[in-house]
């Protein structure tokens, strides 16, 4: 069944990162690939800002992104943007990201446990799963949606994007 | 700058160093803090396919701008390395009142780098 906004508790604060549209909980669509890239980036200004993921998040936590952003301002005096806030999130990843290519790790370390594709069995979620085509076609829309190569390494481009054109020099990326 | 003290120490086990850097505002607004700092460092210092549990990897503890600020949450820090499980980016958080109180010290973080054959505890506690 699909949700309405009025099912979703945190909808006002999910929607302050333009996503709009809940989705059902039993599939695995385009428009949940966008949502796990930008829960990812308000998720990593988290860890950017070393606070706590039970107080401060894009969604149930106690302070959602406008106010942990209204407490970066405050402590540091920067008239920072939710967008601003959202590149340091997306800026760690791709410097995580980048690492991990560097050491040799890429899409062949991105699986999800086997057990994903077997069916559920029983209550409400009864033959409920995950086609391993699926996550990967899912993990290929997500690749293309992050600025990454086909095998899920940060191109030149994203990380000059995001002001790490040191680290595209560092690794000799094209 | 407010929201950090704009030194972080770095300490050279094997030689037993110790030196601060004073990074200047555009950092501390590009990178802002904890495991972001943490991995800038890690790409910085330890060279490619380096043994994690060799003398190359570095290990560093950050905090960020809201550390120590009397709010909810707060008293975060992250350690970033070299995973020694994976050989991949490790990263692991932890709380209480050290975060806060690193951030007393005067320090926005510590990026340990070459490992020595000596112990570090001497190091931390001069």
């Amino acid at each position: 069944m699909r949700p309405t906004p009025d099912d979703i508790g945190n909808f006002e604060r999910i929607s302050q990162l333009g996503l709009l549209d809940p989705q059902p909980a039993d599939v695995l669509n385009t428009e949940k690939v966008r949502y796990a890239l930008y829960t990812q980036f308000i998720v990593s200004a988290v860890d950017s800002l070393s606070v706590c993921w039970f107080v401060y998040g894009g969604a149930w936590q106690l302070y959602g992104p406008d106010r942990m952003l209204q407490a970066l301002r405050a402590a540091t005096g920067w008239n920072m943007s939710l967008w601003e806030l959202m590149k340091v999130g997306e800026r760690r990843l791709n410097m995580m990201r980048a690492f991990n290519a560097r050491e040799g790790a890429g899409k062949e370390t991105d699986t999800v446990p086997p057990k994903l594709s077997i069916p559920l069995q029983g209550g409400a979620s009864d033959g409920v799963a995950v086609t391993i085509e699926e996550v990967e076609d899912a993990k290929t829309l997500y690749y293309r949606m992050a600025g990454w190569d086909t095998s899920g390494r940060p191109t030149r481009a994203k990380l000059e994007e995001l002001a790490l054109t040191w680290l595209a020099d560092a690794m000799r990326l094209e | 700058m407010y929201g950090y003290h704009g030194r972080i120490l770095h300490v050279e086990l094997a030689s037993r160093e110790l030196w601060v850097e004073q990074p200047g505002e555009m950092f501390y607004r590009t990178y802002v803090g904890g495991s972001a700092i943490g991995v800038y460092y890690l790409l910085k210092n330890t060279p490619a396919g380096a043994d994690q549990l060799g003398p190359d990897n570095t290990l560093s503890l950050f905090v960020g701008p809201l550390t120590g600020a009397p709010i909810s949450g707060q008293s975060r820090v992250s350690t970033t390395a070299k995973s020694p499980l994976s050989g991949l980016i490790g990263e692991s958080t932890a709380g209480g009142f050290w975060p806060a109180e690193l951030k007393f010290s005067g320090f926005d973080g510590i990026g340990h780098s070459r490992q020595g054959g000596s112990t570090s505890v001497p190091l931390a506690a001069r």
